[in-house]
């Protein structure tokens, strides 16, 4: 309880306000700018936190991590270009709005419900995350090795269709988080006897490169896009008493709809947008409003995505374990500052836990109160064209990456995986296997290792314990399930016919 | 699926099976241990080889989907081309910055590369100078004076 209060007094300092403040501004402000996400806007301002103390670094990231989350809808719902992939499903109803004249119901919709769903989500993460933490007290490492396998083969069926392209995708992450010096052995392994690749890749310039740098090469493609122009006034903003008993609903399914599914490994926030909105357009009274500039479509999704935001941080603060591209990043901000998130956090940085905790409730009252009156002026940060805006990007690029370690090979690490990343968007694969694989494989290795060695090569141990046994259960149901449906549907059609 | 996608998992999966080619060659006199002990070289040759299957793997489906990629192409949106030149252009201001950095240190490889990346991005005249200046000063008053991050300084 003494730890609870010190982290509320400790989210409660002048200090910690103001960064508070800090982050959900430049997280709206990176996340209204179209294509720059949460992830994009968290490896861009890192850089910003590594000379500050944890506490305050990580209450900053937290900030930009929600602020990249409210942001990314504005241009969706204002000019039909989303901020973001979680933000497309904005623009189905939200954009309709805006041709209505209701740009401003829907924006002010828009951030009541992340607002609401945020906090509903924040409420869920602060009575779960403490139990789920002390069952993983008890987790040894047969059930870590079955988690992060289970983790590895859920992701793998929800970001691509083809099965080979994501475990490739994975079995490359895990190849490239070899290299280096083993761990457990202390052997060199793939560094080609070049001394600077002994410590291995870090994945934080992986992750600026895929994700940010990436972007600055497809600008180049863009240079000639229209800047965006709307009109926005606070006296347009407020929702009608009918809009605003319309969105209710939807935006309570939203939020506990996308909190369970922010808890699956993989793409959950857009995952949630798109569940939620389906399951709206099903349970509605009038579908046919759906696509023409339904208040619910909008407000569904939106809780949704927030809700998933705040699921996900469940394993990765409960257990450690990222199961997505933006908990990713979250770990390394945590890493940086020296935390490893997981079981052991609560007992060992419980002020920053708690105060981290109370800053995201802070945070989200922050966010409502920016976006309502202010709204349009975050809106005119994507008026900022792209040749302006990319080359700035580049250069914090630049020092993020070098920031690191105070390492120039990271640049180049970053630099290489920035052309990966144009590779990748325009093979249109997503980069989060190989990502999520660069970060798991050594947890995968040294799990496995140490489950051999305790259990003296019994492979039975990962079937016979209750949780690992449970898990790698599901992984065989997650892997055969699709093709063995996809069969019978198919048996059935021919049968019919 | 696009010719631009269609060539760009071309290329994705032959850089996939050569990183297992490479790890295979790197790591095969690793020790594999035993069930008992699993030693350094178990996971690079397991995933090394399991990368070998699924890259071939990949690369045997587009080939398989070729005739497919023939159709897509007549119908093929304008916005799925690749700017080469910008590529390139790009890619060597990537590598001119860590040359600069090493040699004339950060502030000056900064204005070189926003000046390129600006010009590349199609900004021209005095924007582009005040943007170039501009973001070089701020960042390095922010990181190396502000943030305590010592930023390279070059030769001197």
């Amino acid at each position: 309880m003494e730890d609870i209060l010190l982290g509320v007094a400790s989210a409660f300092s002048w200090v910690n306000l103001l960064f508070c403040l800090l982050g959900v501004a430049l997280g709206t402000i990176v996340g209204v700018l179209p294509g720059l996400g949460p992830v994009g806007a968290i490896s861009m301002l890192l850089p910003i936190t590594f000379a500050m103390e944890p506490t305050a670094a990580l209450i900053l990231i937290a900030g930009i991590y929600f602020g990249g989350l409210y942001g990314g809808s504005t241009t969706s719902i204002l000019v039909n270009v989303p901020g973001s992939a979680y933000s497309v499903v904005a623009t189905f109803d939200g954009y309709k709005m805006t041709q209505k004249g209701r740009a401003g119901a829907a924006l002010a919709i828009s951030a009541i419900a992340s607002f609401f769903a945020g906090t509903i989500g924040i409420i869920l993460l602060t009575f779960l995350a403490p139990p789920i933490a002390s069952v993983a007290l008890r987790f040894g490492p047969p059930e870590y090795f079955a988690i992060i396998l289970l983790g590895l083969l859920v992701l793998s069926r929800l970001t691509d269709s083809s099965l080979i392209r994501s475990y490739m995708l994975i079995a490359g992450g895990i190849v490239l988080s070899i290299i280096g010096i083993d761990q457990m052995s202390g052997t060199l392994r793939l560094t080609f006897g070049q001394s600077w690749l002994i410590d291995g890749l870090d994945f934080t310039p992986i992750l600026m490169g895929l994700y940010g740098l990436s972007e600055v090469i497809i600008a180049m493609e863009k240079k000639h896009q229209k800047p965006i122009k709307a009109d926005l006034s606070l006296r347009k903003l407020m929702p009608s008493k009918d809009e605003l008993k319309r969105s209710t609903a939807p935006m309570t399914r939203g939020s506990f709809l996308g909190f369970l599914i922010g808890l699956i490994p993989g793409p959950a926030m857009i995952l949630s947008t798109y569940a939620s909105y389906a399951m709206e357009k099903r349970i509605s009274k009038h579908p046919e409003e759906f696509g023409k500039g339904a208040i619910e479509g909008v407000a569904g999704p939106e809780a949704a995505n927030n809700g998933a935001s705040a699921g996900a941080l469940v394993p990765l603060l409960s257990l450690g374990v990222p199961f997505s591209a933006l908990p990713a990043i979250l770990l390394s901000a945590f890493i940086i500052q020296g935390i490893t998130p997981g079981p052991l956090m609560m007992t060992e940085n419980p002020t920053v836990f708690w105060a981290l905790i109370t800053s995201m409730y802070i945070g989200n009252i922050m966010l409502l109160i920016l976006n309502l009156p202010l709204v349009g002026m975050f809106a005119s940060i994507a008026r900022i064209p792209p040749r302006v805006l990319m080359p700035i990007v580049m250069i914090f690029c630049f020092v993020g990456a070098y920031s690191v370690r105070s390492n120039m090979f990271d640049v180049i690490v970053m630099i290489v995986f920035g052309v990966v990343g144009y590779l990748f968007r325009k093979a249109k694969l997503d980069p989060s296997p190989l990502v999520l694989g660069i970060i798991l494989g050594p947890m995968l290795e040294t799990s496995l290792t140490q489950s051999m060695l305790i259990f003296k090569g019994d492979l039975t141990m990962f079937f016979t314990r209750p949780i690992s046994g449970t898990m790698l259960a599901l992984g065989v149901i997650v892997t055969i399930w699709p093709p063995i449906y996809r069969y019978v549907k198919r048996k059935r059609a021919v049968k019919n016919a | 699926m696009s010719i631009v996608a269609f060539r760009a998992r071309i290329i994705t999966a032959s850089l996939a099976l050569v990183l297992s080619i490479m790890t295979l060659w790197q790591t095969w006199d690793l020790p594999m241990g035993t069930m008992r002990a699993v030693k350094t070289g178990f996971f690079p040759k397991v995933f090394g080889v399991l990368l070998l299957v699924l890259s071939i793997g990949m690369l045997y489906q587009l080939y398989l989907a070729r005739h497919d990629r023939r159709q897509a192409a007549e119908g093929a949106d304008s916005e799925e081309s690749v700017n080469l030149r910008g590529l390139v252009g790009f890619s060597a201001l990537f590598v001119i910055f860590v040359v600069l950095c090493y040699t004339a240190g950060f502030l000056i490889a900064a204005v070189v590369s926003v000046l390129g990346g600006g010009f590349l991005l199609g900004l021209r005249k005095w924007k582009l100078f005040l943007l170039a200046g501009g973001t070089a000063l701020m960042s390095w008053l922010l990181f190396d004076q502000w943030l305590g991050i010592s930023l390279p300084s070059g030769m001197w």
